[in-house]
């Protein structure tokens, strides 16, 4: 018993070392430049994929393949913050951050169509062996891990604690202004930080590679998931605290395999950030500075305020703003209304359908992540509830279409706000790592909660909706639910809009510019962000009620990391807080690809490409951010 | 590019078509769609290979009954939401008379409310759940259903590995879920025990907290109701750890993939597979598509290809009697028709449903050869 448990220790600390090599390169970056380098599990896929394609393809020796893989992946890390980076450096906070996220969006999908979307077998140079202690176990290959990765955190340590080159990326992570005062070439230390992390998340991603023999073009994301959890459990810029993280993120979610199930794994893990999110948002070695209300930045110098808008000078650049009053979202869906009585192609219905639901989902994400000023990474949890609970209450409990769409955007609006409890003492890139977190956990819980949802089997035959008030009206064929769709959307967008031009409206922007200022100017910080968020969940449950009851089938996969970053790339295209601009995109982008089916593995790429010049020529968003 | 400029042509001579008059050389229009991108593509490609194999050789004969035949290909990226889509799509072409597709039970799902509402059968070639027949009348598989395969899964663990105390992790989708239960309680009515059975989420990397329980528990095998890329890192794991226990496994880990993937660790694996292609037997089919494709056809190209060919068969028979060529027509000729020998068994629907033989395999020597 006490033996077994030794043992699942054991594995624990063998995959938490992998999580802690991730987690170094990401706190690295973080502290020097404050920003969270989303392409930080790209550059570890691709640190494994340079080493398997020079041992298999050029037929290296590892070592060498491996070498080589560091170096290519560290130019490249140094190029991505030449490229990407550099040149919005005086562009809006959060710029920079949408900036990784989009190359690591083109990364993951150019993997794919280089190496196929399969996985690898990565040839191992030596013959493994297996070192028994009683029933415990440990392999060549961890040890090798524990060594490479333990020598790669002294010598980072060292590095950083005793050169002269370290002692400037110290003073630049503690106050960027203030060492460039004093002469230190702060662009040049950024861009050495993002070759460090790139060199690190290379040697993490060959050490993973040799620990699960294999490389997969999808690897990037869940270890870059684990590796930004164990950074933030650590205490996000701390080096020692970035190594407990990882290896107490390994022993807990080992345990929790070990004893709930190995099903659950994840979900603790997740659940665990959460918690410590709620109650020490500065993590296990972290300085408290992170709990600040908002005024300071997370870990480096400060931050000019909350505002994700806001510039690194603080100033917010003009700019234009075209949006429509509240009254031409209804004249729009009225419109829209008249398409059915023009053409009878279903599949034309259905595509619109969508473009609808999705307008409405940009519009939800554009509100917590434009005028509340929350990045959210995380909103397809909230789709997800709405439409589980129209599944719900429609199959499961048999009710009418007036119980159940409302009671999804209840619920929904419900759940949002609970979620906004955790984030409201996180602030700028911190808060979209909790988001991050609340969606995984709302996939996993659609996952595993099997007598609710199905789990992954996901409800068939949800019933079409039915309004017993309208005397048994039931709407069953596309271009019935195309009208529910277009009412619910323009409804929906209507309000929202009407709440955004409202004193409301206006004390979500003064929280997001400011939110020390707006506190101390009397307005209740938590009651506001909480009740955006149910707004905004709101309108997230209506759209998932409708897409339940449109495809009248729903499994988990439709809600899932991916969907989350789809939304809020919509959002910023559209131009945070600007509700018109985030349904024009979220319609446009979800029609536009109909008319390209063929071209279905570009589309990824197109949207991160697409991403990156809006945020290089018009960062905020082709309508304007409000 | 190719699809583009196909489906450009197609788009072209439709008009064409229709403003000639009826007569009997309309062409016959089938729907098929499943991944063609994204994860498991190749899975895709393989059953849109089966397809077109089939097809070719229909044209070869001169269509059906000397009408032409079209394939109408849609790319659902394994997404129940794409598949929905594209259902549409086909379901409001003209002239679609049968859809082939999907893939995963999901997406295959997701699209059958479509085809039942306009009236057109569905014959997805692999998905096995039990609920996807249970739709409607118009849905149709060439796979076992979970019910069967966990009772062939079962015989591979008990009757041909000999093992009755049985650990069993199962993949946390469709298949896995009820695959992993059906299996434990076909081993449990045979009189085995299943000491562990657990859900292992789908990406899973690290099974070793796993592996340990298993060390602890001391089974006498393991079944791996998981897909090929978890399972060859699960066998991989569990020979690391010193276990070496006798492993059985399903259909998904037939894939040449998993030897590939597992290496060393997947010798003496014994697997049930329908559809074998070194079995002398299947020639004509095997060296049909290693001519045409320049590999062995896999489980999902067999399946697809009996797919179309139950399928075509029913169309045949419908225009043969000389009523109207609708969907109708065409489920009704599919339910009732007669039994048809394929390359992965005999097609006869109950319900949408089929039953076919098993066939044992292991794998020695690097390769998955005939289990005696």
């Amino acid at each position: 018993m006490i033996e077994l448990f030794f043992s699942q220790v054991l594995n624990g600390l063998a995959i938490g070392q992998v999580y802690a090599l991730i987690a170094l390169g990401f706190s690295l970056v973080f502290g020097v430049s404050n920003l969270i380098n989303f392409a930080q599990g790209a550059l570890f896929m691709l640190g494994a994929f340079f080493a398997f394609s020079g041992v298999t393809w050029l037929g290296l020796p590892l070592p060498v393949a491996a070498l080589g893989a560091i170096v290519l992946v560290t130019l490249l890390g140094m190029l991505l913050e030449g490229v990407a980076l550099r040149p919005l450096e005086n562009g809006p906070y959060i710029a920079p951050v949408l900036s990784t996220l989009a190359i690591s969006m083109i990364i993951d999908q150019l993997a794919e169509i280089i190496w196929s979307p399969e996985g690898q077998s990565f040839p191992l140079p030596f013959e493994e062996i297996t070192f028994f202690i009683g029933g415990a176990y440990i392999t060549s290959t961890d040890i090798l891990i524990f060594v490479v990765g333990g020598l790669a955190a002294l010598a980072l340590t060292w590095f950083l604690a005793h050169s002269w080159t370290g002692r400037s990326v110290r003073a630049t992570a503690q106050d960027r202004d203030a060492a460039a005062q004093l002469g230190v070439r702060t662009d040049k230390v950024r861009r050495l930080a993002f070759g460090l992390a790139g060199t690190l998340g290379a040697l993490s991603g060959i050490l993973v590679a040799l620990y699960f023999k294999s490389v997969f073009p999808q690897m990037g994301m869940p270890f870059a998931l684990k590796g930004f959890s164990a950074a933030l459990l650590g205490g996000l810029t701390s080096i020692p605290g970035a190594v407990v993280g990882g290896l107490s993120l390994g022993i807990v979610e080992t345990l929790a395999s070990a004893y709930i199930g190995e099903g659950y794994r994840d979900l603790v893990a997740f659940s665990l950030l959460l918690v410590f999110l709620l109650f020490r948002p500065q993590g296990l070695l972290g300085d408290s500075r992170l709990s600040a209300l908002g005024g300071l930045g997370a870990a480096s110098g400060s931050m000019p305020s909350t505002s994700l808008l806001a510039s690194a000078s603080s100033q917010r650049a003009a700019h234009r703003v075209w949006d429509i009053p509240p009254w031409g979202f209804l004249l729009a869906g009225a419109v829209l209304a008249l398409l059915p009585l023009l053409t009878q192609s279903s599949y034309v219905l259905q595509a619109v359908t969508y473009a609808m639901i999705f307008a409405l989902l940009a519009a939800s994400v554009s509100l917590v992540s434009g005028s509340i000023g929350v990045l959210s990474l995380g909103h397809a949890a909230f789709y997800g509830v709405g439409a589980y609970a129209v599944a719900v209450l429609g199959h499961t409990y048999g009710l009418p279409a007036e119980v159940g769409l409302p009671g999804a955007v209840l619920l929904t609006a419900a759940v949002a706000a609970v979620a906004a409890l955790p984030l409201y003492r996180l602030s700028g890139h911190t808060a979209a790592l909790g988001t991050l977190a609340i969606g995984q956990i709302g996939f996993l819980v659609f996952m595993t909660w099997l007598p609710v949802t199905r789990g992954p089997m996901g409800f068939l035959n949800i019933p079409a909706p039915r309004f017993e008030l309208l005397g048994g009206l039931r709407l069953a064929t596309i271009g019935q639910k195309f009208w529910l769709a277009a009412l619910v959307a323009a409804v929906g967008l209507f309000l929202a809009q009407r709440l955004l031009n409202s004193e409301m409206g206006r004390a979500w922007r003064g929280m997001r510019e400011d939110r020390l200022a707006a506190h101390a100017a009397g307005l209740p910080v938590r009651r506001y962000l909480m009740m955006g968020f149910a707004v905004s969940g709101a309108l997230a449950g209506a759209a998932g009620g409708l897409f339940a009851y449109v495809q009248s089938v729903i499994s988990p996969d439709s809600f899932n990391v991916q969907v989350s970053l789809l939304l809020l790339t919509m959002a910023v295209l559209g131009g945070l807080g600007n509700l018109t601009g985030a349904a024009l995109a979220g319609f446009l982008l979800t029609l536009l690809p109909e008319l390209f089916r063929s071209f279905a593995e570009w589309r990824m790429i197109a949207y991160g490409v697409f991403l990156l010049l809006v945020l290089r020529l018009r960062p905020q968003g082709i309508l304007g951010a409000r | 590019m190719k699809r583009l400029i196909r489906s450009t042509a197609l788009a072209a001579l439709l008009p064409a078509f229709l403003a000639a008059p009826a007569q009997a050389a309309e062409p016959i229009t089938i729907g098929f769609f499943s991944h063609l991108s994204g994860n498991f593509a190749e899975y895709g490609a393989s059953s849109k290979n089966g397809v077109e194999l089939y097809l070719d050789q229909v044209r070869k004969q001169g269509g059906i009954e000397g009408r032409p035949v079209k394939l109408l290909v849609e790319d659902d990226r394994n997404s129940p939401q794409e598949a929905a889509t594209v259902a549409r799509k086909i379901a409001g072409t003209p002239g679609v008379v049968l859809a082939i597709g999907s893939w995963s039970t999901t997406a295959s799902m997701a699209a059958s409310p479509i085809f039942t509402e306009a009236k057109i059968p569905q014959i997805s070639p692999t998905s096995s759940h039990p609920d996807f027949t249970k739709q409607s009348d118009y849905v149709f598989r060439q796979n076992n259903t979970d019910d069967v395969l966990a009772q062939y899964n079962a015989d591979t663990i008990q009757k041909k590995l000999k093992a009755n105390t049985v650990v069993i992790p199962y993949s946390q989708d469709d298949w896995g879920v009820y695959t992993g239960k059906a299996t434990a309680q076909a081993i449990e009515k045979a009189g085995g025990k299943v000491l562990l059975l657990e859900s292992v989420q789908p990406g899973s990397r690290d099974f070793r907290p796993f592996i340990s329980k298993v060390k602890a528990l001391k089974p006498e095998g393991v079944f791996l109701a998981l897909p090929y890329q978890e399972a060859s890192i699960f066998v991989q794991q569990l020979r690391q750890a010193g276990v070496d226990i006798p492993v059985g496994g399903g259909i998904p880990l037939t894939s040449p993939k998993f030897i590939e993937l597992s290496g060393k660790a997947a010798e003496g694996i014994v697997l049930h597979t329908i559809f074998f292609a070194q079995d002398p037997s299947k020639k004509d089919f095997t060296d049909a598509y290693k001519a045409k494709y320049g590999r062995l056809p896999d489980q999902f190209a067999a399946l697809a290809y009996d797919a179309a060919a139950v399928g075509v068969q029913a169309i045949r028979r419908v225009v043969q009697s000389g009523k109207p060529l609708t969907g109708e027509a065409v489920r009704d000729e599919l339910a009732n028709g007669p039994a048809y020998e394929g390359v992965t068994g005999v097609t006869k629907y109950d319900h949408g449903n089929v039953r076919k033989d098993p066939i044992f395999i292991t794998v020695r020597d690097g390769q998955f050869q005939l289990f005696e």
